[in-house]
């Protein structure tokens, strides 16, 4: 029964449904916070959350208005007796959705060659954001962010800004390191080679967000964003795509979830410029990128995230030293054919 | 010493003390250790009594695109120059032309696939709005090296191919690159210099665009000494040390020279003996086992040793200096980090110091000048003396508003 059994009676309680059977899902960020549950009524799933409350009900609510209005991107929020989004029990919150009981699969990114699943995907995003940007809180309106964050910085622009930059100043910090030891395998060896060319690329990328925000003209106030786009928070049904998970949201700019969901697949097809462009098109045919938007998509799709990511692998042990300098070595070979296609997008997006 | 277990303690009350000139030091039980230094750039010198090591180290981005293999290393010129010579020091100046060879292949021909790297992608996302799990100051373990990837060549300095000039342009695949590698560095001790020797050439790729070019170079003295075995104040010493290498593993012995200094002496009356109590640090040059980096390298330790010099020494008399003549030198390998070093050692005592600078007083001189400026030199002119009461004499001659005075001797 997996987490059915170990969610608190009172949550259950507060719901009317009939068990029948209940299995733990992944959501793709954590095990075991998820259970789909099969009732005499149909099926759903419980969502265990863990975090400040408040902002759960503001997601809550906000995925709710969507839903209202239309969306079937997001799973219809199931309520308590009382008419309640959520149920508080210990730290924990605790919702009910949906769940669809046929027709849907979930989303696969090898499947087609078309990369239709994508393209589905993009398109949910372009009418999400476009949604969002119509109804933006007044500019002003102090944003929230999970209690893991950093307390309460100004502005959604600068808290990543900073986020950015703390993980690239971390590198700098292994980079002197080994100035001071002997390079001891491949991956140091890599590291200390390909520093300087890494860190530099990100800090025009941090550059280039920071003019991204000085454009006042086209500044656009931030709200939530999607934020999780692994396989298994998506699922690709006949109408569209549906994202599971959303809870853990982040606020900023609609931008970030394109850019984040290129940057995730488009590796996966060594940078295919024409499907890039593709991708793109598709998104602005309900949702065109001001000027704004354009510097933080190609800012965000050239920072060294995977540089990064391996860093703190090596630091923390978590994967071989052979493998990782293995794969330090795609990277540097991705990287010839990134730049290739950021390059043409570049060219695209202002018209050159 | 127990620390750093270098002091020789003395195998037998009765050898010590009897008449024997043979004198062996016990075998040190500890291993004792030897820590590499960090590998120096553009250069790393080891001089040491008699014999200094240099290696030089060259590394540089050269390729354009991903190095796939390497070609070999030519040698174009090895040459030096003796440029100063002190006491018993010499300074050469010197440099190596090499010439490296490799291959490169264009990174569009490149194969890479990735497993799932949109997993990466979100954790770094993630990562940027969820506290760290663990800081990055936990760095790796000392030990996490792992088996090289990439290739690398070790020639010996006599095998290395004389660069002969074809007048064909590199090919498309195979690149060269001309690496020269200036060098300088002191050889002091007694004796007749020896010609460098370009001992080895290590050449490895360490990144992806990057190589690693070393040459080590030994220069040597032919050590002349003037006391001999059948000195009285000789003493022949034996030792047998196992010096264990920290953090690295060894392909080849190069040398272990040691360095000896901070000399103490002391007598002891009841033995009729001389103690000799210094401080040593050994060093090790060696060719790692550990591939894919620098190879040639540099290990020490220090510590501190005694010895006792029994023949001939019946008074307590200062020595004036010591010379210490290496008979006898064997090291070997134990596994990939332990050194077995046997050495035989004469301790040839001085008693007396060189007369040079009296017959450089005793100069003969001809003229009267010279002879007075000898004299002037050699015997300063006495600082004048007054005679008893000379200086109340004097007052008595000046003018006084007193007038005379008498002077009254009371006798009691």
């Amino acid at each position: 029964m997996g987490m059915v059994a170990e969610l608190p009676e009172r949550v259950l309680s507060e719901y009317t449904l009939d068990i029948e059977n209940g299995e733990t899902i992944k959501d793709g960020e954590t095990i075991k916070n998820c259970c789909r549950i099969q009732s005499a009524n149909g099926s759903y799933a419980v969502w265990k959350y863990q975090g400040e409350l408040g902002l759960l009900q503001k997601v809550l609510e906000w995925r709710e208005r969507l839903v209202e209005k239309g969306f079937t991107e997001f799973l219809r929020l199931y309520k308590t007796k009382n008419g309640k989004n959520m149920v508080q029990a210990e730290e924990y919150g605790y919702y009910v959705t949906t769940w669809p009981s046929q027709g849907y699969t979930y989303f696969d990114p090898e499947k087609s060659e078309q990369a239709s699943g994508l393209i589905k995907v993009v398109e949910a995003l372009s009418r999400l954001h476009t949604a969002g940007k119509a109804s933006t809180p007044p500019k002003g309106t102090p944003i929230e962010y999970p209690e893991s964050a950093a307390a309460c910085p100004e502005s959604s622009e600068v808290y990543w800004l900073k986020a950015y930059q703390e993980r690239l100043t971390d590198l700098l910090y292994f980079y002197h390191y080994l100035q001071e030891r002997k390079l001891v395998n491949d991956f140091e060896r890599i590291y200390v080679e390909n520093f300087a060319g890494f860190y530099e690329r990100g800090q025009q990328a941090i550059q280039r967000m920071v003019l991204a925000g000085s454009d006042s003209e086209n500044n656009l106030e931030p709200g939530f964003l999607i934020g999780n786009f692994l396989p298994q928070n998506m699922l690709e049904t006949e109408t569209g795509i549906v994202f599971l998970n959303i809870a853990n949201c982040p606020q900023g700019l609609p931008i970030h979830d394109l850019s984040l969901l290129m940057k995730m697949y488009l590796p996966h097809r060594q940078w295919d410029k024409e499907f890039a462009l593709k991708l793109l098109t598709c998104y602005q045919e309900k949702s065109t990128l001001n000027n704004q938007e354009k510097h933080l998509l190609l800012a965000q799709l050239s920072f060294p995230a995977r540089f990064c990511i391996f860093t703190e692998k090596y630091l923390h042990g978590t994967r071989e030293v052979t493998e990782l300098a293995a794969d330090f070595k795609k990277y540097l070979y991705e990287s010839f054919w990134q730049d290739r296609c950021l390059e043409q997008l570049e060219n695209y997006l202002w018209g050159e | 010493m127990k620390a750093s277990g270098r002091i020789a303690a003395w195998s037998n009350w009765k050898i010590t003390c009897g008449v024997s000139d043979l004198l062996k030091k016990i075998d040190s039980e500890e291993e004792l250790p030897l820590e590499p230094e960090k590998p120096g750039y553009p250069w790393q010198i080891l001089e040491a009594e008699g014999e200094t090591w240099v290696i030089v180290r060259w590394k540089d981005k050269v390729a354009t695109q991903p190095l796939q293999g390497l070609e070999g290393v030519d040698l174009k010129s090895f040459s030096w120059e003796l440029v100063a010579e002190h006491e018993e020091k010499s300074f050469y100046v010197g440099e190596i032309n090499l010439q490296i060879n490799y291959q490169e292949t264009g990174v569009a021909q490149m194969e890479w696939e990735w497993q799932e790297p949109w997993v990466d992608e979100f954790i770094f996302y993630d990562s940027l709005f969820t506290e760290k799990a663990e800081e990055m100051s936990a760095f790796p373990e000392e030990n996490s090296g792992a088996k090289t990837a990439f290739a690398s060549l070790l020639i010996e300095g006599n095998e290395l191919k004389e660069y002969a000039a074809t007048g064909e342009a590199a090919t498309e695949m195979i690149k060269s690159y001309e690496v020269l590698l200036p060098w300088r560095c002191w050889l002091k001790g007694k004796g007749k210099n020896e010609t460098p020797v370009l001992k080895k050439v290590h050449l490895t790729q360490v990144g992806v665009y990057t190589l690693l070019l070393e040459a080590l170079i030994k220069l040597e003295k032919k050590q002349e000494f003037t006391s001999t075995i059948e000195d009285n104040l000789t003493t022949i010493v034996e030792e047998e040390i196992t010096y264990e290498l920290t953090n690295d593993s060894i392909f080849e012995i190069m040398g272990v020279p040691v360095e000896r200094g901070f000399w103490r002496y002391r007598y002891d009356p009841r033995r009729e003996s001389l103690l000799l109590r210094a401080r040593n640090k050994t060093n090790l040059i060696y060719v790692s086992a550990e591939s894919g980096g620098e190879r040639f390298s540099i290990a020490s330790g220090t510590g501190e040793e005694e010895a006792i010099m029994i023949k001939g020494v019946t008074k307590p008399i200062y020595p004036v200096g010591l010379e210490i003549r290496c008979e006898q030198m064997q090291q070997g390998l134990v596994g990939t980090n332990k050194i077995v070093y046997q050495g035989k050692y004469l301790y040839c005592l001085q008693k007396e110091p060189q007369q040079k600078k009296e017959k450089a007083i005793v100069t003969p001189v001809t003229t009267e000048s010279e002879v007075a400026e000898a004299q002037a030199v050699l015997s300063p002119e006495p600082l004048k003396r007054n005679r008893p009461g000379e200086r109340w004499m004097k007052k008595k001659e000046c003018s006084d508003k007193w007038g005379n005075r008498t002077i009254i001797t009371i006798k009691l």
